[in-house]
């Protein structure tokens, strides 16, 4: 079993952490569902980078799924609420009109 | 639920409350909603009026027997007041940026409106147009596969939730069918489906709903053209000199008040050597219906130094200015945009006697060169099968007319061409089709995805003939008007 701990680092004392599938910030372990990390995994992998919400879609619900956005919002507003110290002014997990979303490291 | 001629009496009460619904206006491109503060804002509104306002009575008058999804009226009153609130944007600031003060001017619009004529027919309308939008598509390709037609990635991708609901009324109303083939699920319209298309397409084409869907369409595509200025130097490099000669041409001199109609940002004004030749002596008031416009001029005025230039948002068709207020009324390439005679009849009230009233214009084109032919035939094509092919561009002739109309005299007239360089298709057709607005007619009834293929089609067709005709073969002389006379 791979038990080398497999972390992706989302800025200051916060991480999201491969085995567990859990994002951890300020050292408490965060609950994902399996589409939230799936969603913050790939923008974690595409940190300070814009992606569109349909890249999102397919990454997190797979080709070909009958998802629409406003399901994506909702799951990114969830996101939000964990990452985001003023979820509804985002610093961290930020849209971007005409692009899409894009993940900065979190500043402490 | 309201018959045809109560249908284009709320599309015209809704344009007097200066209520938008132009779903796509919310979305179309930009992939995301408004900021979030703003969107839990307009959609918690939306949310609260629909749960109150959405009696027995208005289920009963507006939709007699046909259930109502519980997420529709939510659904119709976040779109309108987000389509009202960006509509505003782009004529206020020429932006399509919402802030919460907008977000909040937007809704008490709607709020008057409801409280003169219900919650009932705005949700009528705004079934209606969107019934448009998915039977239009559906009857252009016969039938949508069942997850681009929920998901609106045909038809409406402006949407961000899915059309369930409207599928499943549709079906049930026997507009839609369903049917399986290759292992996919498709929709349909029905042949009653059909018939209530061609209803609901001649009550809105009377109501004068597609003159304004055209504009607003517009507005997103023109909005997302950020770089029109630096294109339409390569394209008509020459453009520049014209102002210059008209500005020659018409005999400003220094020391005179003049009026400039439709200044944009100040093409005119500052290059084109307005500002200059008339001098501190004198005085120039410079126009433009569009304050993001006027937002621009401003901006590049307070680089300079022109302290007798003054840029004021207003229309040409409504000058706010006495009679007699000026030595000379005039504006280059804004005529064509305007109501021709209401405009010049203001111009000419404006001009003291014997004072001058002219225009720089373009003016309709042919389009016959082989090269061009070639490479905008589908659009041509499509121009030639309406019963009358459309061209908002004006004949030199016809202006005369209407100068004359107006009571303006002794009129001269010259036409003067400049060349337009067809030599970069990406640039060609972003600046004729979105900037221009050439052809939008001809493109406005198909639906989204197929107009986005013409346009990468037109890209692709004139690489092509970019390879098989010379520089010299693709250049086209636009015809532009030069037009003077004297205020009576």
């Amino acid at each position: 079993m791979d038990t080398e701990p497999k972390h992706i680092s989302l800025g200051d004392v916060c991480f999201l952490d491969e085995n567990t599938q859990e994002l951890v910030k300020d050292l408490n372990p965060i609950p994902l569902s399996t589409i939230q990390y799936r969603l913050l995994h790939y923008l974690a992998l595409h940190l300070k980078g814009a992606v569109t919400g349909d890249e999102l879609i397919t990454y997190a619900w797979g080709e070909g799924a009958y998802i629409s956005r406003d399901i994506l919002y909702s799951e990114i507003n969830i996101l939000r609420k964990y990452l985001e110290s003023d979820p509804k002014n985002p610093e961290i997990l930020i849209s971007l009109r005409g692009l899409g979303y894009m993940l900065f490291p979190r500043k402490k | 639920m309201l018959d045809d001629t109560g249908l284009k009496q709320v599309y015209s009460d809704l344009l007097n409350a200066r209520i938008v619904i132009s779903p796509w206006l919310a979305g179309i491109d930009i992939q995301d909603r408004f900021d979030p503060g703003v969107f839990e804002f307009l959609n918690e509104w939306a949310g609260g009026c629909a749960a109150s306002l959405l009696s027995d009575e208005v289920r009963i008058s507006s939709f007699n027997t046909i259930p109502i999804p519980s997420g529709f009226p939510q659904k119709a009153l976040y779109e309108t007041a987000s389509s009202t609130a960006v509509s505003m944007a782009h004529e206020q600031t020429g932006t399509l940026y919402v802030g919460e003060k907008l977000a909040r001017k937007a809704i008490s619009r709607i709020e008057l409106f409801i409280r003169s004529q219900g919650l009932g027919p705005l949700l009528e309308f705004y079934r209606i147009i969107n019934l448009y939008e998915s039977m239009n598509a559906l009857t252009y390709y016969g039938e949508i596969p069942e997850r681009e037609f929920l998901l609106g990635k045909w038809h409406r991708p402006w949407i961000d939730y899915s059309l369930d609901d409207e599928l499943v009324m549709g079906v049930m109303e026997g507009f839609y069918q369903m049917s399986v083939a290759d292992s996919h699920r498709f929709i349909a319209l029905t042949e009653s489906g059909l018939r209530f298309f061609k209803q609901i397409k001649k009550v809105l084409a009377e109501s004068g709903y597609f003159k304004n869907r055209l504009s607003q369409l517009h507005v997103s595509q023109f909005n997302l053209y950020t770089n029109y200025e630096v294109i339409a130097q390569e394209i008509w490099p020459d453009a520049s000199h014209t102002r210059s000669y008209f500005l020659d041409w018409v005999d400003i001199q220094p020391g005179m008040k003049v009026l400039e109609l439709g200044c944009g940002s100040g093409p005119f004004t500052f290059e084109g050597g307005l500002a200059e030749r008339v001098g501190s002596q004198g005085r120039i008031t410079a126009i433009d219906p569009s304050a993001g416009m006027i937002k621009r001029a401003i901006s590049k005025l307070q680089a300079q130094d022109f302290p007798w230039v003054t840029f004021i948002e207003a229309r040409a068709e409504d000058l706010p200015f006495e009679n007699d207020s000026f030595d000379a009324v005039l504006g280059t390439a804004f005529l064509h945009f305007t109501d021709r005679d209401k405009a010049l009849k203001e111009m000419a009230r404006v001009t003291r006697p014997g004072g001058t009233v002219a225009s720089c214009h373009p003016l309709r084109l042919s389009f016959d060169k082989p090269f061009f032919r070639e490479w905008f035939a589908p659009l041509l094509n499509k121009a030639s099968q309406n019963d009358n092919p459309k061209n908002y561009l004006p004949l030199a002739q016809e202006v005369l007319d209407s100068f004359g109309q107006a009571g303006i005299s002794s009129l001269i007239t010259e036409i003067l061409p400049f060349p337009a360089l067809f030599h970069n298709p990406q640039k060609v057709v972003q600046h004729f089709i979105y900037g221009v607005g050439l052809f939008q007619e001809e493109m406005a009834d198909l639906p989204h995805r197929a107009r986005k293929e013409l346009i990468d089609d037109l890209i692709h067709t004139g690489e092509e003939v970019c390879q098989k005709y010379s520089p010299g073969e693709r250049i086209m002389d636009m015809p532009n008007q030069l037009i003077k006379g004297i205020a009576p």
